[in-house]
Parts: structure tokens; sequence; C-alpha cells
């Protein structure tokens, strides 16, 4: 009937991180000494309406998969995760899975996939629809459909404050003193273009920061720079990257024609850009240049790249590829020159969105 | 089943249901009745409320056409009609013409689709006998089903007869399902209720021998709940959609000569559609999708018969479409004409021991649009033709083939919905081929009267119109892209015993396998495989037995196992499933009233089953009608 948004990618600075303090949160003054990757966490979102979201995990050093870890590491739950995984993240010593259709985050631990926890969005007769996560100060702030950014206490797991903020919430992003929320609008007959930009300290939005039209994605550069994706109104107003200077937060200055991304996934000043033309274009956003029109160099295909994420330790590229949507989604290991490493399918995963290292 | 002679004699395939005892069926709509036809596939959401549409041989429901009363139904906005609407209250019989009318003297239009399904109801049956006519029916039943419905016919002399139906539904259907969580509790499907009200007037006159004129109008007014798939964990469903559609059309058939007859038909419908999501999250807080369509439709056919064998027929359609919407998301909304003209030339050649059919369309298409661009224009040429042999004079063995080439136009979701719509779209093409045996004896060994047709087919599609995301899933848009290749057998086999100590038995059983594969993109892992809620076997099977006034009833279906869309894994599987249902009947005759009581019990054994993934079907239902009809001839 109605076109639904179901999309989803990447997410904003997940620091990897075992050991539960009082509060769950990761020690973000140390330096970080990264172990090598034992292996990935995929997110497959499924179809709308499948029920059929799958949460992976592929063994690198047997290049195994396990297509269905969650359902395999808590047996008893025999409907699974649910309805479109638009989301993970881990924060802490605990996943967090947005699932927009069935309007709750499931909540597991990041070492054993084993159940926490659900935090249901359901209010009332209204699925709030959660859509992204990202976790700050000992908290996640998960966006939702509904115009609210919902503060969930990751020790008690329950939603203790709800921020409001513009229309439908897409992507999120933490910096030391601040959120920046993409309000997509894209309910609403005229799209919205802004960043809600919120104060950790009070966890009240102070203003909203103009983008370009529909914004979906957000992530921060190491000089502190915000890059924002937006999907433009699918006909004479294209997709664009804006870019937001942190140290003022107040305006943006969008990267152009040449830049008609719906994607962005950044590693250090390195962006991926993706969902336009090729499998992803590689910026460099310090410099401000582009490093490569096409990230993939030896000719590897990937039909629908759907999801990226970079491993911290060794700077592989991980593209999760969702084909014709109906499909076994796939993931692809690229080196950071674009050359492939190996490649895996998600089966019975379908439209892979997120992929997560676990060390 | 009281299928005709016709099943057996034509060239092309026709199945034939006298809805008169539909309930020997347990059928409460068209769609339900239509289960029991070889070849077909009732998409089917579940309710009574639950969108219910058809798919002939697996060509798709857009290849299929439907003929009211010999006038056919329009939909081009979405191109599917809902069969579960139509309830069998004023029906009194279904035929599927699986390739065109099995009557030259039809229009053009009837002979553009793939298959043709014929809806005749009570009050356009142009009956010889002159009677006055009363009938009551009250029907009540599981999920708080109850309908009443009556009808009036008045004769006023030879020439003039009115007739009045109508009928009211209501259902709160909050059906119960056994929960996918641990297949033994039983959880209550919401928001599946239906409010309906259906009422049809008809006129016939007669000015003489070879002249009739036949009128009718239509009013259906439904309001009903969207339940939607069943979402694990969230149970919320709010969505409702209201439709009304009103039509009136007329016919005047007349014989001008002994070799030479004239059919002139005339249209007008009115559809809205109004959907409604409360609970949408934008700045107004709901949803609102409020469609109007309009269709005016003008129909001649004029027959001439050359010689006693042969029969030509020239038919001309012309026809106009228009699509708007009035709701304050209608935002540049295309406001699509559609302008057809449609003309067609068959030829019949009918000897006592074979019959030779075929025709010729042409199809001019024109668009046009308010706001933006319009899709293409287009002339086609389609064709058909069939032949049908007795080989031996005194062995009642026939055998038929027959060929079709036709296309179904995109409809005005496929060019112009908002951001998906595609108006660069061609027509989508489907070529049939079929060939068959079929059997008919009266009075062999004990039985009555039996026969027996298989056919086996092969069907393409090209062309196929689909719709596919594109870099996300925000943006889909609609593609000429699929290719399908379809062979099938069906089987349909009826008996009916010989009369012993008035205890009559009959039975009728259907049998349909079909290879539907998937070769859209040989890259792809979807290539060769079986089309989506594609079954490779499923059938039907009816036993009747009457005796003195009361009648028994069995009914199954079955059907193999399907996979919704994508890779076949078990996450796509719908399991096979069966259906069992029983009625029994009794009836008095008093005076000029007959009296008839007859119970249902739908699904006897419990089954929880899915024909669409996540939209569980009832398990057992009842359902318990009461009829009273009083007749008076008049012999004037």
């Amino acid at each position: 009937m109605n076109l639904q948004k179901i999309s989803s990618a990447l997410l904003v600075s997940l620091i990897v991180i075992t050991g539960c303090k009082k509060v769950d949160v990761p020690n973000e003054i140390q330096p970080i000494v990264l172990a090598p990757a034992v292996g990935e966490y995929i997110l497959s979102e499924g179809g709308f309406g499948g029920n059929n979201t799958k949460l992976s995990f592929y063994t690198n050093n047997t290049a195994t998969l396990n297509g269905d870890l969650f359902l395999q590491q808590n047996p008893t739950i025999t409907l699974g995760l649910g309805d479109v995984g638009n989301d993970a993240i881990v924060y802490g010593s605990k996943m967090y899975i947005v699932m927009n259709g069935s309007g709750r985050v499931t909540v597991l631990s990041a070492a054993s996939a084993i159940l926490i926890k659900n935090i249901s969005f359901l209010n009332n007769t209204v699925n709030k629809q959660p859509r992204y996560a990202v976790g700050a100060r000992g908290k996640v702030y998960v966006t939702s459909y509904d115009n609210t950014v919902s503060v969930i206490d990751t020790t008690s797991l329950t939603i203790i404050k709800t921020i409001p903020v513009g229309a439908n919430p897409e992507g999120i992003a933490a910096s030391s003193n601040y959120l920046y929320v993409a309000n997509s609008g894209g309910f609403n007959t005229t799209p919205d273009s802004t960043v809600s930009l919120i104060d950790l300290n009070t966890e009240l939005e102070i203003r909203k920061i103009k983008v370009g039209v529909n914004p979906y994605k957000i992530e921060i550069n190491t000089a502190g720079n915000i890059f924002v994706s937006a999907y433009g109104n699918y006909s004479n107003i294209p997709a664009s990257i804006s870019v937001i200077n942190g140290s003022t937060n107040s305006t943006s200055t969008n990267l152009g024609s040449n830049f008609a991304y719906t994607n962005i996934r950044i590693f250090g000043d390195i962006a991926y850009l993706y969902g336009g033309t090729g499998t992803a274009k590689v910026y460099n956003t310090a410099t401000n240049t582009i490093v490569r029109n096409e990230f993939v160099t030896d000719g590897t295909a990937v039909q629908t790249p759907y999801g990226i994420n970079i491993d911290e330790q060794n700077g592989d590229v991980y593209i999760a590829d969702a084909g014709n949507f109906t499909t076994a989604g796939k993931v692809t290991c690229f080196t950071s020159a674009g050359v492939k490493k190996f490649s895996f399918s998600v089966s019975p995963g379908v439209n892979p969105n997120k992929i997560l290292f676990k060390r | 089943m009281q299928r005709k002679t016709i099943a057996v004699t034509s060239p092309l395939p026709v199945q034939i249901l006298n809805t008169l005892d539909a309930f020997k069926t347990n059928s409460n709509s068209v769609a339900d009745a239509l289960r029991h036809f070889a070849g077909v596939s009732i998409k089917d959401f579940g309710g009574i409320g639950g969108l219910k549409t058809i798919s002939v041989r697996s060509l798709g429901g857009n290849h299929t056409g439907i003929l009211y009363d010999g006038i056919p139904l329009g939909n081009a906005q979405g191109g599917l009609i809902d069969l579960g609407k139509f309830t069998l209250d004023n029906i009194y019989q279904i035929e599927l013409h699986t390739s065109g009318p099995s009557e030259i003297l039809s229009p053009a239009k009837a002979f553009s689709y793939a298959s043709l399904l014929l809806l005749k109801t009570s009050s356009g049956k142009d009956r010889g006998d002159s009677v006055n006519a009363f009938n009551f029916k009250f029907q009540t039943g599981s999920f708080g089903y109850f309908s009443p419905s009556f009808s009036i016919q008045k004769q006023f002399d030879k020439r003039l007869r009115i007739s009045f139906n109508a009928q009211y539904q209501n259902a709160v259907s909050n059906y119960p399902f056994v929960s996918y969580e641990n297949n033994a509790s039983r959880i209550d499907r919401l928001n599946s209720d239906v409010n309906s009200v259906r009422m049809e007037a008809d006129a016939g006159f007669k000015a003489n021998e070879n002249s009739t004129i036949h009128f009718k109008s239509y009013y259906n007014n439904s309001q009903r709940g969207l339940p939607g798939a069943i979402i694990f964990y969230n149970t919320i469903s709010n969505q409702r959609l209201n439709e009304k559609e009103v039509f009136v059309q007329g016919s005047w058939k007349n014989i001008l000569s002994l070799k030479s007859e004239l059919l002139i038909s005339a249209k007008y419908q009115q559809d809205k559609s109004y959907y409604l999501d409360p609970s949408y999250l934008n700045n107004f807080g709901k949803l609102e999708n409020e469609f109007h369509q309009k269709e005016i439709y003008l129909s001649g056919v004029y027959s001439h018969t050359f010689t006693t064998n042969l029969k030509f027929s020239f038919a001309s359609d012309a026809f106009k479409n228009k699509l708007t919407r009035t709701d304050i998301f209608a935002q540049n909304f295309a406001t699509p004409s559609r302008h057809s003209l449609l003309n067609n030339i068959a030829f019949q050649f009918k000897k006592r021991q074979y019959e030779f059919t075929g025709n010729l369309l042409s199809s001019i298409i024109k668009e046009s649009v308010k706001v933006g661009e319009s899709g293409n224009n287009f002339h086609r040429f389609s064709h058909g033709l069939a032949f049908s042999i007795q080989p031996f004079k005194n062995i009642p063995l026939r055998t038929r083939l027959f060929y079709k080439h036709i296309f179904r136009a995109p409809t005005f979701n496929d060019l112009y919905y908002t951001n998906v719509g595609n108006l660069k779209l061609r027509p989508e093409f489907a070529d049939q081929y079929n060939i068959g045996i079929t059997y008919e004896k009266q009075q062999l060994f004990f039985f009555k009267r039996c026969w027996f047709t298989t056919d086996a087919y092969y069907n393409d599609v090209r062309d196929k119109i689909l719709a596919v995301p594109g870099q996300n899933l925000f943006q889909w848009s609609v593609q000429n892209i699929g290719k399908v290749k379809i062979k099938g057998v069906d089987v349909a086999i009826h008996t009916e015993f010989d009369k012993w100590k008035n205890i009559e038995v009959s039975s009728d059983v259907t049998y349909t396998l079909q290879e539907a594969l998937d070769i859209s993109d040989p890259t792809s892992t979807l290539y060769k495989t079986q089309l989506p809620y594609t079954p490779k076997h499923s059938g039907s099977g009816n036993v009747s037995i009457s005796y003195k006034n009361f009648g028994i009833n069995y009914n199954f279906l079955f059907s193999s196992y399907r996979y919704k869309q994508g890779n076949q894994i078990y996450e796509n599987l719908l399991q096979p499933f069966t259906t069992n249902d029983v009625s029994v009947s009794y009836f008095i005759k008093a005076n000029k009233a007959v009296y008839k009581l007859i119970f249902e019990a739908n699904n006897i054994f419990y089954n929880q089953y899915e024909i669409v993934k996540y939209y569980p079907m009832p398990l057992s239902n009842y359902r318990l009608t009461l009829n009273i009809s009083l007749k008076q001839t008049k012999i004037n």
C-alpha cells in the first residue's frame, strides 16, 4: 500500500570493550589496543512484515557462518528476533538490536548473544518505530519515527527519558558533548532537512541545523566535523552529503553534486560514501579530497551495498550486499585498497545492514 | 456440482459451477467457490474481509477478466479485483473460460484476457418462465458473522420483469489462530471486522421474441479493517479500508434475422476507495489515500452466420477509465485517463465432430494525464486459435488444442504510483498453448453420467511487470523485467451415480500440477525456481449425497508446499495444507414456499494453514443458513 521506510545502515563510533562496571560504560580515556577480530556479527533486517531478522556470526579462522546465532543461543525464543532489525550496536558489554517492525530494542550479551531484556517501543496503538542507536556517557540513545530520542539506562535497561526532536529521526551520532540527530521528515509530504543538536548534559535539543533534504545518516571524523548523508526527495532533489563544522555547530556546507550518496560510514578521516553510483566513493574528510571514486579496485561485484564497517584493528572494509532484497545477503571483506580478501553468504539472512566485530 | 456439457465439448477449457447449490462446496464467496476449479489459485489473506484474488495457470491476477452479467468489470488502477466481495447470494453460475469466451457473440474486451471469469446473477438471468418470486435468507456463523438478504422479483406482464436484491453483511471476524510462538495457544486476529451492504436492481424487457433489453444497477459499500501480516511481538493493527462501487449497465440483444444477431452494451462505473492509517507517524498523525475511478464503457457486437456451420462476429468496444485522488497527500497526482478502443473479429466453424474457432483483436490504448508526463500509447494485435475434434463418431472422446497470444496493459499503479511508477512500461505478454482430452458418457455401468477433462499447457510470460527496489528500499521502480515459463496439467473428473432408493450421489475431483519457473535473470539465485506462492500439486474433491429432503456434502482442498518471495529456504516456506469441510441441508416444501436450512462446518480438522505468509487462515468455523423462497408461476 504505502512504501514503508525500511532501510538501514551504519552507526557512529562504537567502541568495543569488555568488562561491565557499575554503569555499563566503556572507558573512553585509555588508549585502546585492539586484538584481531575473532569474527563478525552480521545483522540482517529481513523483509518488511517478514519476521525474519537474523543475527549471524562469522568465525574468521574457520571461515564458517552461524546463520542464526540468536536462535542457537536462545533456543526457547522460537520466534527469533522479530521484524526488521534496523540497527545494532555494541556498547559496554551489551548488544542493542533496534527492531523497527516489532517495536522494541532487544538487549543481548555482546559476548554470548544471550538475551538480557527486551525494551518495548510500543505505545498503546502506536509503534514508535525505533530506528538507530548510539551509546554515550553510559546511556544508549535511540531515535524513533515518532519524533523522539529515547534514553536507555544501560544498567536498568529501561527508558528513563524521551527527548523531542524533529520529524521522523533516522541516524544519530555522539561527540563528547553533543548528540546529532538526522530529522528526515520522510513520512511528511515535504521532507525535513535539519539535524537536531542535543546537549548531552541537559539532554535537550539546543537548536536545529540546516542540512540536505531528507537527512539519513550521521558520522563524525577525527577533527570532530559532522557528515550528514541525505536522501533528497527521490525525484528532482538528489541525494547529498552535508558537513557541519563541529566547533560552531551552526551551519553546514553541501559537498555538491558529485556527492549524491544516501549513506555514509567514516573511519578516522576516511569516509565511505555509498547508496549512489558504484560500490562506494572514498573521500578524505581531512584534506577534502576524493581518494577513489570506486572503492573496489579488483573488479569484485557488489550489487547493493547496504552496510559498511571497518575493522579498526587492521583497516579491512566489510561491505554487506543486499543483492535484490529478497534473496540471501552477502558480506565481502576488502583490504583498505579495495582488494577482496573473502566473502560469505549470510543465509538465511536477507538484507544485511550491520557488521560488528567481536574480539 | 452441476458442471455442464460445454466443459466437455468446447475447444477452450471451460469450468462451470452452478451456485444455486453453492453450499455443496462450503463457499460463501466467488473466491471460495473458485478454489474448487482446476488450474486456479486464490491468493487469500484470510478471514471474511481478507483480499482474495485469482491467478489462473500462474499467469497472475491481471490476466483474468471478469464479466458481470456479460459486461466487463473495470479496474484500471490496480488491475486486481477482490473476489471475496462477491457473495454467492445473487450469483447463480460461475464460469471460468481459459483463453477467452466460448461464445463468439461477446464484447471485444472479453477476448482481451488470458482467461475469463463469468459471473451470472439470478436477477440477470434471462429466464423463459414468468414468475413472481420472493426470497429471504439469513446467515449467521463463527466470528460474529451475520448476514440477512432478500430478493424480490415481479413479473408485470409477459414483457417486463423487475427484481431487487439486497444483502447486509457484518462480522466482528477477530478469528483465533494458532500462535506462531508455541504452536498451541490461540490468539485472536485483530482488526478483521467487515461491514457491507450490497444492492442490485434489475429490469428485463422483452420487446418481442427477437429483442431483449436488460438493465442493471449495482451498489456495494464496505468498511473493513486491514489486519496486515502478523508482526512478531507487535499486535498493533488499525488500518482501515472503505470501498464503494456503483455501476449501471444495460445490454440489448437483437436477433436481426435467422442469420444475424446484434448485442449492444453500455456501462458507467464509479468506484471510491479510502484507505486510512490512523497512527501514521507524520505531522497529520494519519495517512489517507482516497481514490476515485470512473469508467464509461460501450460495446457493440454483430454476428453473422454464413452457412449453418460458419459464424463470424465483429465486436468493437470503446471505453474510458479515469483515476483521481482527493486526499490531502495527493500532491501532484498524475490524474491519468485512458482511452481504449478494442476491435475484434472472431469465427466459429462447427460440425458435429469438430469445432474450429479463432479471433484477431486490435487494441489501441491512449494515455493522458493532468499533471506530469503520461505513459506510452500503443497499438497491438493479439490472437487466438482453438480446435477440437471427436475422432470417432461413436466414442464420446474429444481432443482440443488452443493457442493464444495476449497481453495485459500496465495498470495506473504500474505507471503513475508516486516515485514508483514507470512511464516507460510496455505491456506484459503471455502466450498460452494447450492440449486436452475430454470424455463424457451418460449411462455407463452404474453411473448416470460421468465426464473427464484433462489439459496439459505451456505458458510463456515475458516483459512481466514487477516492482523492484533500487539502491534502497525507499526507491522502488516498476519494470518489464520478468520472464516466466509455466508447464502444467489440469484434471477434472465428474461422476453422478444412478439414483438408488432415493439416494443420489455425485462427486467431483480436480487436480493441478504446475511448474512455474522464474527465468528472468540467469545470474540470479532465483533462476529456474518456482514462482512465489505456486504449489506444484493442488486439488479439490467433493462428494454430495442427497436422500429425499436431506443433503450432505464433503469437501476437501489440498496444496503442496510453496515458498514466498525469495530463496527457497525454510524461512520462506509455507507448509502444505488440506482443509476438510462438511455441510448438511434439509428442506421442506409447503404450499408455494420452500424452507431450507443449511449447516456448514469448515476446516473441521482444525488445521492451521497460511496461503500468504504470516496471514493465518481461520481454524474450524461454522455457518448456518436459513432460506425461505416463495414462487408464484403465472400463466398468462
